[in-house]
């Protein structure tokens, strides 16, 4: 048996979990690279051949879609389009069976961002927030934030901002919080009731660290939770039926301030080495051979 | 009197600025990317960015997957 990983040929984190689990016992499919696969799907089976290997779909035991889609195309046409059905629908299939791992990323347009802080304030404190269009603000300075992943024009990206309302066009839509001098970052990986926290500190006073990780990568360190704090992460995982997520805080006069769970949030970096637990935890879940917890 | 232009989104967005990658190739029979050497994986990983479109967009966390 082996676990199918959908995601694409520069994905390091799957380049990890291969090393750490075996290439005999997972099967990649790579979007990027989908030209060069083969696929045939019936109301039978499937099979997928890659240029060296192939699997069907009864030698399947577990699927975790990782990161198919997040590369730069230069195409979104109709064929793009297509191709991006196909993997989707690979997906759906071993979901249907009860294969599917850890992510479910339809989970992501269910949550969205909005539906997650409401449903957070009653586990967390949230900084106050709105969303604005064609409206006036309760801000007058604060932070903006992005809903979509979207790039924007000439590779721009719209990272979290401080702002003055007095200075944006209303007829675009905006989603606004208030602003907090944080003295920490703090990011959870939750998987299956496991917490892997981790904290960065604040000497950058950057409002949005991931701005200059590729200059400046920071070092992010363990910080242990306490029960209680624990206790409602579960609780609202448990609420937003969530097998996995990655939970974005800010630490503010020494109290912890929700901003997002990222249902496919990028979990890698924090232990690249093996060093901290979380790297074997994922790779326990996700190797064929072991028992596991299904989405549902 | 001056006229004060209202600012949308892309008037605070930065631009991204390109990864240079070594040259690599992807194996198949081993089904991973070669010639990314340790230290390429380290920063890749080590910054969350580690999709192609993060190169491209080393800010772009990857974490979320709107076009599912």
């Amino acid at each position: 048996m082996k676990t199918l990983i959908i995601t694409n040929s520069f994905d390091v984190t799957t380049d990890i979990l291969i090393s750490q689990i075996g290439h005999q016992h997972v099967f990649r499919l790579n979007f990027d690279l989908l030209s060069n696969y083969s696929i045939y799907i019936d109301s039978i089976s499937f099979l997928i051949r890659s240029p060296n290997r192939e699997i069907v779909e009864s030698e399947i035991s577990k699927v975790y879609w990782r990161k198919p889609f997040n590369f730069s195309s230069e195409s979104m046409d109709y064929e793009y389009k297509e191709k991006k059905q196909v993997v989707r629908q690979i997906f759906n299939i071993l979901s249907a069976e009860g294969k599917a791992i850890l992510v479910n990323p339809y989970k992501e347009f269910e949550i969205g961002k909005l539906l997650q802080l409401r449903i957070a304030k009653d586990y967390f404190k949230v900084p106050d927030w709105e969303l604005i269009l064609n409206h006036e603000s309760k801000f007058s300075r604060c932070i903006a934030k992005r809903l979509s992943t979207s790039i924007l024009k000439d590779d721009k990206i719209f990272y979290t901002t401080e702002i003055d309302t007095n200075e944006i066009d209303l007829r675009e839509s905006w989603h606004l919080q208030h602003y907090l001098k944080k003295e920490k970052d703090l990011t959870i990986v939750f998987v299956l009731g496991h917490l892997f926290a981790f904290e960065l500190d604040n000497s950058l006073n950057e409002i949005d660290w991931r701005k200059d990780q590729i200059e400046n990568p920071k070092t992010w360190k363990v910080h242990k939770l306490d029960q209680q704090f624990s206790d409602s992460i579960l609780k609202y995982m448990n609420k937003l039926n969530l097998d996995y997520g990655r939970l974005d805080f800010v630490i503010y006069n020494n109290e912890y301030y929700f901003l997002e769970v990222n249902v496919n949030g990028q979990w890698a970096f924090l232990d690249t080495s093996d060093q901290y637990g979380l790297l074997k935890t994922i790779v326990e879940y996700i190797h064929p051979l072991t028992k596991s917890t299904f989405i549902k | 009197m001056t006229t004060t232009t209202l600012k949308n989104h892309a008037d605070f967005a930065l631009k991204a600025e390109l990864i240079e990658l070594p040259e690599s190739y992807y194996d198949y029979e081993k089904d991973i990317r070669y010639n990314f050497n340790s230290d390429t994986i380290k920063q890749m990983a080590g910054t969350n960015t580690n999709t192609t479109m993060s190169q491209k967009n080393p800010g772009w966390d990857g974490d979320s997957d709107n076009d599912f």
